[in-house]
């Protein structure tokens, strides 16, 4: 007989009660695995939305706490425009508005004519730099991305619902950012019309001619207009509160359905070596060093993590597969959890493994062997 | 004349910080080959001097030397358990999840690597003690003299020199008492190791070399 094989013995024999315990870690490593994939997700496609647009920075109002509170006045952008370095400015103006049934979606008012229309492609209908834009706005034409046209079942032609008017779509387009796939764009000028924010864009989206001349540029800005904040692309990935919010949510819902499966292996440990007494006072008479019991102990533990583990992430995959197919969920959820995650969570099942086994594996090998063969 | 595989000196061993005296200072020599029966009423410290010899427990005072060397001192009694002595108990102490050649095997893990041998060697000591048609059963699945058979193969396993029995045919009818007996006196005889055997049944120490009596904590 293998050593491993009286180890699973010994889960074996309280079948239920280790397979209850497998489902424990289970749900906590699956929320490891879905929710950090999720919150790193919204993070990448955060930087591919930047990084797709082409900006090198964004300009926005200091003191703005989330992007979308921000609130620049459109007219800094011909001062900016004569300012050294900079090659192009496109204001956007963003919030979330009700589309059809739909409580809420991104809408982004772009300026016609600006760089951010070279990043996406239209697939559907003429629009965007490979058509003509629409000046007029009481034409009342926007155009609609990829997940945002199978959400709503919209085509190009049909009419959209938004807040309390009617809106027609005249083309689909497709960006490497799932995000942008599942808003919808319109005019600057008619968007703040909709919104009674005329001549406000959210923020600016700066090309500059030389990257390396940054800081230089940031100096003359904001030494030029206090009230405005200026960020490099990479630093507003780091400063996006939605972000660090979602991340920081991602993690502490993990580590609560971590530490719930980690009490449930110690839990069950300290049952299973409670009951076991008389069986290691056995072991300690016939010459078992206490090592050799911590170690069997410390790997009947580990063993249910690992088991843990490897149904999470399966289950975690699974449910993130789903997501990415559910209409709110698949504009921020790709399919796919990355490698390092599932690595990540390998090294979580361990500690928890560890944790869990290591109190019960103590207690059982420091038993005397005199008491624990007399234990009734 | 073989020499001296147990010389215990003036052993003393006291519980709840000297309330109860189990021990009152033993003193006894065992020879190689030797098959000795000790007997005494409930109580008297038959089975605290099995357990101390058995490296179970630590005496209050005293020695213990095996082979000429002292155990009573040193603290990793770990070994000493694996190697120099067997075990054999009144309730079997069998794990009822593990059949009978794997309970056989339990003691081997500290001293044999290689399961192939653990596993042979299990076969062997079970063949011994007559059980080779009964290896792959559970516990549930055998008599009471069986598991006993069990729990004798088992004590064998690490080729031990002093075999300990705490009143192995306690829990056992006359008829299967006897055969468990008569199989201890057996290997006594075939692998000459040293037979301590605790009992307060007169029929089942009669069967020993040389019958020692304990009472109210001393030899008499």
């Amino acid at each position: 007989m293998l050593f491993i094989s009286l180890v699973i013995k010994n889960l074996i024999r309280r079948k239920m009660r280790t397979l209850l315990t497998i489902a424990g870690i289970s749900v906590g490593i699956m929320a490891v695995v879905s929710l950090v994939t999720i919150s790193n997700g919204f993070e990448n496609e955060w930087i591919e939305t930047i990084k797709a647009r082409g900006a090198d920075a964004i300009i926005m109002r200091k003191g703005t706490v989330y992007i979308m509170t921000s609130s620049v006045d459109e007219k800094i952008k011909q001062s900016l425009l004569m300012m050294e370095n900079i090659e192009s400015v496109a204001g956007v103006l963003v919030d979330l508005m009700a589309i059809e049934d739909s409580p809420g979606i991104v809408v982004y008012g772009w300026e016609p004519d600006e760089f951010l229309f070279q990043h996406i492609k239209i697939v559907n209908g003429k629009w965007g730099n490979q058509g003509r834009f629409p000046k007029d706005n009481k034409m009342k034409e926007l155009i609609i991305g990829t997940i945002t046209s199978e959400n709503f079942k919209k085509k190009t032609g049909d009419k959209i619902n938004i807040e309390t008017d009617v809106f027609n779509v005249v083309g689909i387009y497709e960006s490497e950012s799932i995000f942008e796939n599942g808003s919808l764009i319109m005019p600057i000028k008619l968007m703040q019309e909709l919104m009674g924010r005329e001549g406000k864009v959210t923020f600016f989206n700066l090309r500059l001619k030389d990257k390396n001349k940054y800081p230089e540029v940031k100096k003359a800005i904001e030494g030029k207009f206090p009230e405005l904040r200026i960020t490099a692309s990479d630093e507003a990935i780091k400063q996006h509160n939605g972000i660090n919010i979602a991340k920081g949510m991602a993690w502490a819902t993990s580590i609560i359905a971590l530490i719930v499966g980690m009490v449930g292996t110690l839990n069950t440990m300290s049952m299973s070596v409670f009951e076991r007494t008389r069986e290691f006072g056995l072991l300690r008479a016939v010459g078992w060093r206490k090592r050799r019991i911590t170690r069997m102990i410390l790997m009947e533990s580990v063993i249910m993590s690992v088991a843990g583990w490897f149904i999470g992430s399966v289950t975690g995959k699974i449910l993130l597969m789903l997501l990415s197919h559910y209409s709110l969920t698949k504009t921020f959820v790709r399919g796919d959890i990355p490698l390092y995650i599932v690595g990540e969570a390998f090294v979580v099942a361990m500690i928890l493994g560890i944790l869990g086994g290591i109190y019960p594996a103590i207690r059982g090998s420091n038993l005397s062997p005199m008491e624990a063969l007399r234990y009734e | 004349m073989s020499e001296d595989v147990l010389r215990i000196k003036h052993l003393v061993k006291h519980y709840d910080g000297g309330k109860i005296q189990a021990l009152k200072g033993v003193s006894l020599s065992i020879k190689d080959g030797e098959f000795v029966s000790v007997m005494g009423p409930s109580g008297s410290g038959k089975s605290t001097l099995l357990h101390l010899v058995g490296g179970l427990d630590i005496p209050t005072s005293g020695e213990i030397h095996i082979n000429g060397t002292t155990i009573t001192n040193n603290k990793n009694l770990d070994e000493y358990r694996s190697k120099t002595v067997g075990f054999i108990f009144q309730s079997f102490h069998l794990i009822n999840t593990l059949t009978a050649l794997e309970n056989v095997q339990l003691p081997m893990f500290e001293r044999i690597s290689d399961p192939h041998e653990r596993r042979e060697r299990a076969e062997i000591l079970l063949e011994l003690v007559g059980l080779e048609a009964r290896e792959r059963h559970y516990p549930a699945h055998l008599s009471g003299g069986e598991r006993q058979r069990v729990a004798i193969a088992r004590s064998l396993a690490n080729d031990p020199q002093i075999l300990l029995a705490d009143e192995p045919t306690g829990n056992l009818d006359s008829k299967t008492a006897a055969q468990i007996i008569n199989l201890i006196q057996e290997i006594n005889h075939k692998k000459g190791l040293v037979v301590i055997l605790v009992t307060h049944d007169e029929n089942v120490a009669s069967h020993a070399t040389r019958k020692i009596t304990i009472f109210d904590g001393m030899i008499i």
